[in-house]
Order: C-alpha cells, then structure tokens, then sequence
C-alpha cells in the first residue's frame, strides 16, 4: 500500500470504526454562546501531544491526527461545533472527560498510533510476512527466563 | 469443480454460513454425496488477499454491519453499535480465530449436576454423553491438525509464552502448556507449517491455521457437489404448507432471488442465526421460524473475557509468534471455594499497537496510557476465557425501529452479566497480575472486555421439546429439515474456546443427517 492509499484507507477506516468498534463519540454540546475562533492544526498538534505524550516522538507526527481534525470539522457543521467546545484553558484533565475526547481519542489512534512509521519507535515490528516468518529471522530474543520444557 | 443448481432445485441442502460449523457441514454432505448449495454473505478472498496489518484486516474482514447492545455489560457502553466481532467473508470467523482447539472437560457438560442450582442463571446439560463427544472431539482434532494430539508435535514457543510459564510456575501453577493449536507445525494436510508470523487474527498468511476458506471449501468443492455462492445474503428461510422449510430467500449482486431446498442448515453465528429464524415469521410461525416456545435468541453467551498486560524491565516483544501463544489450565477446574462456578483458562496473547491503543484501553490518555505505549516491546499479555452463565434474558432480539439495507430489522445484543461472571473476571485479574508480577512485571494495565467472538446459546439444544430450540443432533424440535450448525446450540459455555465443538458437532450432526433425511 502506498501512503497515500493508506492515508485515504484510514480515512474511510475512521468512519467504519466509528460507527462499529469505537466509543461512541457524543453529541456536540448545544452552545448557543457565539462560538470561539477554531483551533488551528498547530493548536491540535499541541494538545494531542499533551493528552498522548510521548518523548521520543517527533513532535510532527502529531500533525497528521491534528490535520485530520481541523479537516473533520471543515467538512461537518456538527463536528465543528463538538471541536469547538474544546475549551484549550481547561487544561487536558478536563478535555479527556469532555465530550469531543472520543473524536480526539479515536482520530490519534488512526492516525498517529496507526501510522507505521511510529511503530519503530515503540519497539513494534508491523508486518511480519515481508521480511518473512520469525521462526526463520529469530522466534525467542528472550535471554532472562529460562526456557519452559517443550 | 463447482456445482451449478437451479434455483428451483428443491433436491439440495441449503446451508447458510461458510464457517466452522457450515463449511464442515456442507463438505461432509457433499462427500456422501449430497447436492448441496453453501450461501455465504462475504466475498470470496485467498490467502494472498491477506495482510499483517491489524487496521486494514478488521476493515476487509470484519462483519460491519450494524447491530446494537444493550444491557449492564461493558460492550454496550465501549462498542454500543458493535457487540460480536466476527468475519463477514468466505470461511467466514475461522479467518481471525486464534486457533485454540480445546475438549470440554465432563464436568462442563452436566453443569445443573456439577455447579447445582446458581440463582439468576439458567443452565442445563448437553444432550450429549462426554463419551459420545469424545468419539467426535477426536475426529475433529485430526481433521483440523491439533497440537498436542494423534502425535501433532507442538508449535515452537514463543516469547510471550515463556513469561506466561514462568510467571505461572512461580505462582504455583502446574498445568501450563502451548499445545492444542489448530496450526500446523509442520506441513500436513496440504497445508504449510507455521512461519510464526504473529497475525493469527488477519488471516493467516502462513496458510497454516485451519481455515475452512482452503481447507473445507475447496474440499467440497472437489467433489463436484458443492453449489458455492459468495455474496449471498439469506433473508428469510421459506416454508411449505405441512410446516418444513422449503427454501431460503437470498440477495446477491443481481437481486433477491428464492432457492428450493430439501433441508436447511443455519450457520452465521449465534448472532446471525436466530436473527434469520426471527425475521422468518409467518402465518404458521408468528414469532419465528421453530420459535414456539420463544426460545431463539435466548441464553446468549459469549464467554467472559478480559485481559492483562504486564510491563517489563526488559523486552519481551510479545507480537513475535502466534496470537495465542500458550494455556494455563489451573482455573478452568470446578472449585466453588474460589467463589463462582466453572472457571476459567489464562491464555498468552497478544497485539500490535494499532489494537492495543483502538481497544485494550478505549478510553487511556495520558502518562498511565502512554508509558505502556512507549514500551510496547516490554509489554506481555493474558487473555480471559472464562465461563458465562446462561441466562433467559440475555438473547438477541429484532431492533424495534432499525433496519439494514434489505429492510430488515437489525439484530440487538442484551446482556446482563451474573455475579459469577463478574466474580471469575476479578479472579482473573488477580491471578493474571499475579502472574505477570512472578515473571518481572513492574506494573500491569487491564485490558477492557471485547466485543464478543465466542457466541453461543441462542437456539439451545435440548432433549426435551420444551426446553430448546433444536435436539442434539442440532435439529429443529419443531421444523424437522431445519438444522443448526454453528455455536448456538450450546447449552452452556463451558471455560473452552468453541471451535472445536462447533466442528465435532457438525460432523455428527451430518451422519445424522446421512441417516436420516
């Protein structure tokens, strides 16, 4: 797969997870109160990383999940209105207990947790078959357990 | 070598569901000769559609169409649109099954003896002596390639199975094996011997797990008798004026169309099942097909999951080998002083970081989330399968307002869990951090329950009319060419992954069928 057609893969991916295996992401909070500026992807980027930190991370690959925010809500009235009850000055406790967390939580991991070019990073090895079976390439790295009888 | 029948054909078995149940059914009718046509409502992929990645796999392979869940189980709050997970393709759950093979244990037969009466649960016994059972246990294992038996050497072990036996040792565990892997080992069967790619769940690009998409499917086939039809969705199950089914109404690519049938065998999955039976009401059966006693979709069970992951001071790099990577089998004894009834198997697992962030912990953030993230490569996992109660009111049942695309009502999952399936999670959770600490754990995450893959109960088989949906054989008390294929007949769960049952059960049930229609 190409990364392009990953990128459009995970984007139709979001969707049927959304409405399938996910959290159910909540209603927009019915603000009647003029609505604040949107945030931007650089606002995104930043809270996604102080609710999903991870040090040794580059800091841009929390722009992909963060584009992919802004971008739900450009295409949505109803997302807008759920991003928009983000309240940034709350600090990432309260957004974690809002109502738009599901639709944070669910966009980071398509499109940060599931972006394999993370997954070195966490020790993931990805897809196994290409570089063929462990049993050849070294099934048992373990050397601080003995092994069990077989 | 495929079959072509008329559609008004009224000679053929009509079996509904390409799975463990209905495949094995449908190639054992073919091989005695039997005209059969196979409906199954995924498409047709092969091994090389596969790939090991755990996002793509759950979108080609997964069962999407929505369903809903109701009651105090934790699914209906995590997935409320999403209560079982299975395949919605040609060989249909054995595709993403892990490939534990295990017998029921006698005592799990005969519950109302062994456990007595447990207030709130409903159980009853199997139909079946253990004895008889074993006879069938037996042929299935040598059919799919059982580790462990008739001399099927054992899969090599793994990393994630080397903490799983470690830490049990030390907590004083003695039953402990990787064994009773439907996988081969070594080449059998025409099938290749497992590369331990560790994608067990994404199809198995080894072609090494038992799989009715290449081993059943293409054996029916070969026999010239089997009818195959991807693409196919049963919508109702017709019958004729004396009460016996006469066919299935179906929908493929070219529109609705109604196959004759001498016998009908249902197949989809303890879900899919009983919501055919129910959407097939009629003048005769106004609340369901073989639904007099409003039994269908009643004592769902999906045994009790959850799982536990231990962090380690040094790597594990648990996603290297099989899914399922080793049993302990300590708990699944029947010991009432642990407070509950039954028990429960501890099994090694484990996923990639796509699955463990998506749904071992739905709602984590922050630093308690994210350092187990971090050292995903440290991180060691056990599994849950444990014994769930039966229980009336847990059942599937029509969506009063919704329908799919065919205009038929949805299916909903109620469950309402027992405090002996609550009390067997807490023990687990105790014994599987317990384990885990043993082997080195500095600290250990719970895992959620998951949607349900194990289903079962919802047409119950009974000796007595009044008490199921089918007879042992898994036919209908009440329409006597209907039959049922897959989990649903299960009286209880016992603490055993299905599979193994679910095959032993039709390949008694098509040497009745032999016999008899």
């Amino acid at each position: 797969m190409t990364e392009f057609d990953r990128r459009e893969f995970l984007t139709c991916c979001i969707v049927s997870w959304a409405a399938t295996l996910a959290p159910q992401v909540g209603a927009a909070a019915d603000t009647t109160a003029s609505a604040p500026p949107a945030l931007t992807a650089a606002d995104w980027q930043r809270i996604l990383r102080e609710l999903f930190p991870h040090e040794r991370v580059d800091a841009s690959l929390y722009l992909p999940p963060a584009e992919s925010l802004v971008a739900a809500g450009r295409k949505d009235a109803a997302t807008a209105r759920l991003l928009a009850s983000v309240d940034r000055a709350a600090g990432v406790a309260a957004i974690a207990v809002s109502p738009a967390f599901p639709l944070l939580r669910q966009t980071m991991v398509f499109a940060f947790y599931g972006n394999p070019a993370i997954w070195n990073t966490f020790g993931y090895d990805g897809d196994a078959w290409q570089q063929g079976g462990y049993l050849a390439r070294g099934l048992i790295t373990i050397d601080w357990l003995p092994d069990p009888p077989q | 070598m495929t079959a072509r029948y008329a559609f008004g054909d009224s000679d053929v078995a009509v079996v509904i569901g390409s799975g463990a149940g209905g495949a094995v059914l449908a190639h054992e009718l073919c091989a005695r000769g039997r005209k059969v046509v196979l409906l199954e409502a995924g498409p047709q992929l092969s091994i090389a559609d596969f790939r090991n990645d755990e996002f793509f796999a759950y979108q080609q392979l997964t069962w999407l169409d929505k369903r809903t869940a109701t009651g105090d189980w934790p699914v209906a709050r995590n997935s409320p649109n999403f209560p079982a997970y299975m395949v919605k393709a040609l060989g249909g759950t054995t595709n993403h099954w892990g490939a534990l093979a295990f017998r029921m244990q006698a005592h799990e037969l005969t519950a109302t003896q062994t456990y007595g009466r447990i207030a709130g649960a409903d159980l009853a016994d199997w139909p079946i002596p253990a004895a008889e059972l074993d006879r069938y246990w037996t042929l299935a294992e040598a059919r799919m390639g059982v580790t462990g038996t008739h001399g099927i050497p054992r899969l090599d072990f793994t990393n994630n199975y080397k903490v799983l036996h470690y830490g049990a040792r030390r907590v004083g565990y003695q039953r402990i094996a990787n064994d009773r892997h439907a996988i081969n080992s070594r080449p059998r069967d025409g099938r290749a011997a497992c590369l331990q790619l560790g994608f067990c769940g994404q199809g198995c690009k080894s072609g090494a797990k038992w799989s009715t998409l290449y081993t059943e499917i293409p054996a029916a086939e070969a026999t010239g008798k089997l009818d195959l039809r991807t693409g196919s969705t049963a919508l109702r199950i017709e019958h004729d004026p004396q009460g016996r089914a006469s066919g299935v109404v179906f929908a493929d690519s070219k529109g609705q169309h109604l196959q004759r049938a001498a016998l009908v065998a249902v197949a989809g999955n303890a879900v899919e099942t009983p919501r055919l039976l129910l959407n097939s009401a009629s003048a005769r059966f106004p609340r369901g097909l073989a639904n007099g006693n409003d039994l269908v979709g009643r004592f769902f069970m999906k045994h009790v999951n959850a799982s536990a992951w231990g962090l380690f001071e040094k790597p594990v790099r648990m996603n290297r080998g099989v899914t399922m990577g080793g049993t302990i089998y300590d708990e699944a004894r029947h010991d009432p002083r642990r407070g509950f009834a039954g028990g429960y198997l501890l099994q090694a697992t484990q996923v990639g970081v796509p699955f463990f962030t998506a749904v071992i912990n739905p709602t984590g953030w922050g630093r308690g989330f994210t350092r187990f993230v971090d050292n995903f490569d440290h991180l060691s996992g056990i599994w849950l399968n444990g014994e769930d109660m039966p229980r009336a009111d847990n059942r599937v049942t029509l969506h009063a307002a919704e329908k799919d695309g065919f205009g038929l009502p949805i299916p909903n999952v109620h469950v309402d869990e027992h405090p002996n399936d609550l009390a067997i999670r807490r023990h687990f959770r105790q014994q599987a951090a317990a384990v885990l600490r043993a082997a080195g754990a500095s600290d250990v995450m719970e895992g959620a329950t998951l949607p349900a893959s194990h289903n079962m109960g919802t047409c119950r088989m009974s000796a007595d009319p009044e008490a199921g949906v089918v007879n042992s054989h898994g036919q209908s008390h009440s329409v006597r060419n209907l039959f049922i294929a897959d989990g649903s007949p299960f009286p209880t769960s016992s603490a055993q992954n299905p599979t193994l049952t679910i095959v032993a059960l039709a390949l008694r049930q098509a040497e009745y069928i032999t016999r008899n229609l």
